[in-house]
């Protein structure tokens, strides 16, 4: 018998489905086979009572099952591991986009405008001149440190609360460092005096500048000096003397 | 989860676990309520005992097969996935259980108890209604149960799932971790394989 058609036979007989029409005596022997093992395996479907308990089951788990069972694995316990990775993962993004984004000193997708015309000078010449004057050599002048007098608490405390007068308390005897004054040893240019008047406009702006004034008459300006003196029309330039000392010099408006 | 809320909050504890899913249970069972994982022994344990003596045809060897199915079902509750249903998580543990206890037959003889129970078998054949008929039936039973514990391990599955009890190819497929149609070829060769061990055998019963 071919074992396709032993297959068609079996289905037929298990499954339930459709024998072939014509069936030689050997298939139909064959299928009486089947039917009868069928018939018999329904007999076999007859079970014996258990005699299972709920207290044998029990013992045989306290005896072996509880030492072996892992403990319940809390659910936060992937967050804990989770949250740092998922914020560092935040952070990394953050700043790979800020640093694909285009800034003006890298180029990349920076507009470069041009003048469509001459470019224009605005700046007056007398300005041009100061510049040149002044910037080639900065004035370098030692800072003394000096403790405020006792008439500028005495006019904080009338002006103000006890929190500046506190902090004006701690800022005694600091001199914040003036941008425009380099303080160096070389006495070049000494300093009589720095003026902490709160009174003066720095102070009440509550900027860091302070106004340093130079005491022409006990000599102290012995360094060079420029002098610029403003133009006088706007065809004739302004002037820039350079002077070795400036002991004899006012100035000031 | 609502259920499992509903269950917390219910008056009578045992009513609410009866009412109970396998889900829910097996979730409480797995947080260390032993009532539900008892509750889960109470609704399937004839079912595996079923396979259990199908495979075995002894009641002694089902029963401690039923017992060894559930307590390593309550030691491995948390590999237990909810994509499968808890009795073909539970079948598959038997299956498993009947291959390494048939592994385990082969190394060891015993004749001799194959020899009592065939004794008892004999003695117990027939029942006073229709004593030629049913002494007819039972020879038949006889051959065919000797068959099919001659069957090797797998096939032997295969007949107790399908043709025994029932089960549909899909959920045997779920059992044997394979394709539906690979189920419904092991369950063909089965069958063959046990009509090839009982023609002898009923021929034999015959003369």
């Amino acid at each position: 018998m071919r074992k396709r058609t032993e297959d068609k036979i079996l289905a037929a007989v298990f499954e339930d489905e459709n024998l072939p029409e014509k069936l030689s005596a050997a298939e139909q022997r064959r299928v009486d086979e089947y039917q009868q093992i069928r018939m018999t395996l329904q007999l076999l479907k007859e079970v014996p009572e258990d005699q299972m308990s709920k207290e044998r089951l029990r013992d045989a788990i306290l005896n072996r099952g509880l030492d072996t069972l892992p403990p319940v694995a809390p659910r936060w316990r992937w967050q804990v591991i989770a949250m740092p990775l998922a914020s560092f993962a935040l952070a990394y993004l953050g700043m790979s986009v800020v640093n694909s984004m285009p800034t003006p000193g890298k180029g990349g997708e920076a507009r470069i405008v041009t003048a469509a015309t001459e470019p224009v000078d605005l700046l007056p010449k007398t300005d041009r001149i100061v510049r040149t004057a002044v910037t080639p050599e900065p004035i370098t002048v030692p800072l003394q440190r000096s403790v405020a007098p006792r008439d500028t608490l005495a006019s904080l405390k009338s002006r103000t609360g006890n929190r500046r007068k506190l902090a004006a308390q701690e800022n005694v005897g600091k001199v914040a460092p003036n941008p425009m004054l380099l303080a160096s040893n070389e006495t070049s240019a000494p300093i009589n005096s720095v003026d902490r008047n709160p009174s003066t406009k720095s102070e009440q702006t509550g900027s860091n500048l302070e106004t340093v004034t130079l005491d022409s008459s006990s000599g102290a300006m012995n360094g060079p000096i420029v002098v610029i003196e403003p133009a006088a029309s706007t065809e004739e330039p302004a002037r820039a003397t350079e002077i070795s000392s400036g002991a004899h010099t006012l100035v000031g408006g | 989860m609502i259920e499992g809320r509903v269950l917390e909050y219910g008056a009578s504890g045992r009513v609410g676990l009866s009412q109970a899913s396998d889900q829910v249970l097996v979730i409480r069972a797995r947080e260390g309520d032993y009532d539900a994982f008892e509750e889960l022994f109470g609704r399937y344990r004839t079912l595996v005992y079923r396979f259990a003596y199908q495979m075995t045809s002894r009641r002694d060897d089902a029963e401690d097969m039923v017992q060894e199915a559930f307590v390593r079902a309550y030691q491995n509750l948390h590999r237990y996935r909810d994509e499968a249903k808890f009795t073909t998580w539970l079948l598959r543990i038997v299956a498993n259980l009947c291959t390494d206890q048939a592994r385990m037959a082969t190394r060891r003889t015993n004749l001799e108890q194959r020899e009592a129970a065939g004794a008892l078998e004999w003695m117990t054949l027939g029942t006073p209604d229709d004593p030629v008929n049913n002494l007819e039936q039972d020879r038949q039973k006889v051959a065919l149960r000797k068959a099919l514990s001659a069957l090797p391990t797998h096939h032997r599955t295969m007949i107790v799932l399908r043709d025994l009890e029932e089960r549909d190819y899909p959920e045997i497929a779920g059992i044997l971790g394979c394709t539906v149609g690979g189920a419904k070829l092991r369950v063909l060769r089965a069958r063959r394989a046990l009509r090839d061990r009982l023609v002898p055998l009923m021929t034999e019963v015959e003369r």
